[in-house]
């Protein structure tokens, strides 16, 4: 879907920095973006006020309370996902690839 | 300053804390509030306080608060023959992964953690779901396991799930819009936090 909305928007993903964490992977203000979810996630108090106000001035306030509910969201799904056991489908294969990863042998057991 | 958006998290919280302190399908409020407590110094990277959990309980209530992807099939069928169920172990993921959504925005709204409520009495439901088997994940789902079916093995905790997706992502039927924008955030950049969130998990989903 990251990559569908991008190129909604006339644009290309560059998956291996979401991986870096580059300013610039082809989505708007991905240098905010990456600095809060980092601070968020990893629950990083020092980083955190500056990611935020960095975010706010560049976002807006209700558009950096979302960056922050979607993170938090998906804290929810990845333990969700990595607790039952959710095969990784076969055709992510390339995208993980792009990313420089590669899908772990105990989540492509049982692919579909 | 409280805004709507604000609002709306603190009334989910809310509602989700009152429903972790009551009886679910597997476990009292009372033993809710313990995988709470467990799941919460897990996550802050302290040592587990004293509850009434079992020994098995709170190794997989840390695991998956702390390192859910080092989770293997053969720890959920460990836990299984130690006494934790396989549907009760669902419902403990579900829990945990509530908490850890509401927890996190708060962090992240800059608001204090939520508090819990005192456990209210009552006994689990202790309810199975009828023709539900382990289809290609490590529980038993309604189909194959992906987040629609990750909960199905116990009642009423896909629904919990989607009461903390909707108000913190996005409702069911947005999901397949890449044009979709919500409080000024582009789908891509929803989906850029989605992905760099799983990355720092080392989440594949």
């Amino acid at each position: 879907m990251l990559r569908a909305s991008v190129t909604h928007h006339g644009s290309d993903i560059q998956p291996d920095r979401i991986v870096g964490g580059a300013d610039e992977c082809g989505v708007e203000h991905a240098k905010e973006i990456f600095a809060l979810t980092d601070a968020v996630v990893l629950r990083d108090t020092t980083e955190y006020p500056d990611a935020r106000i960095r975010a706010e001035l560049r976002i807006g306030r209700d558009a950096t309370d979302r960056l922050v509910m979607v993170a938090a969201n998906f804290q929810q799904m990845n333990r969700m996902m990595d607790a039952i056991g959710g095969p990784v489908a076969s055709g992510l294969d390339p995208l993980a690839a792009e990313m420089g990863l590669a899908v772990p042998d105990h989540l492509a057991e049982a692919r579909r | 300053m409280t805004t709507p958006l604000i609002a709306e998290f603190d009334s989910l919280s809310a509602r989700h804390a009152d429903e972790f302190a009551r009886a679910g399908v597997w476990w009292t409020g009372e033993e809710k509030l313990a995988i709470v407590a467990v799941a919460r110094a897990a996550m802050a990277g302290l040592d587990a306080p004293d509850t009434t959990l079992s020994v098995t309980a709170v190794e997989a209530a840390r695991k998956v608060a702390a390192d859910a992807a080092s989770i293997r099939r053969a720890d959920v069928e460990r836990w299984a023959a130690d006494g934790v169920r396989v549907e009760a172990y669902v419902e403990l993921v579900g829990v945990i992964g509530r908490l850890a959504a509401i927890d996190t925005a708060a962090f992240g709204l800059g608001l204090d953690p939520t508090p819990m409520p005192a456990a209210v009495a009552g006994a689990p439901l202790e309810a199975t779901v009828p023709d539900i088997d382990v289809v290609d994940g490590w529980v038993p789902t309604d189909g194959p396991a992906f987040p629609p079916t990750a909960y199905t093995a116990v009642p009423g905790a896909t629904e919990l799930w989607i009461d903390v997706s909707d108000v913190l992502y996005m409702p069911m039927r947005e999901m397949g819009d890449p044009a979709y924008v919500r409080d000024d955030l582009t789908r891509a950049q929803i989906e850029l936090v989605a992905a760099r969130t799983s990355y720092l998990n080392d989440c594949f989903y």
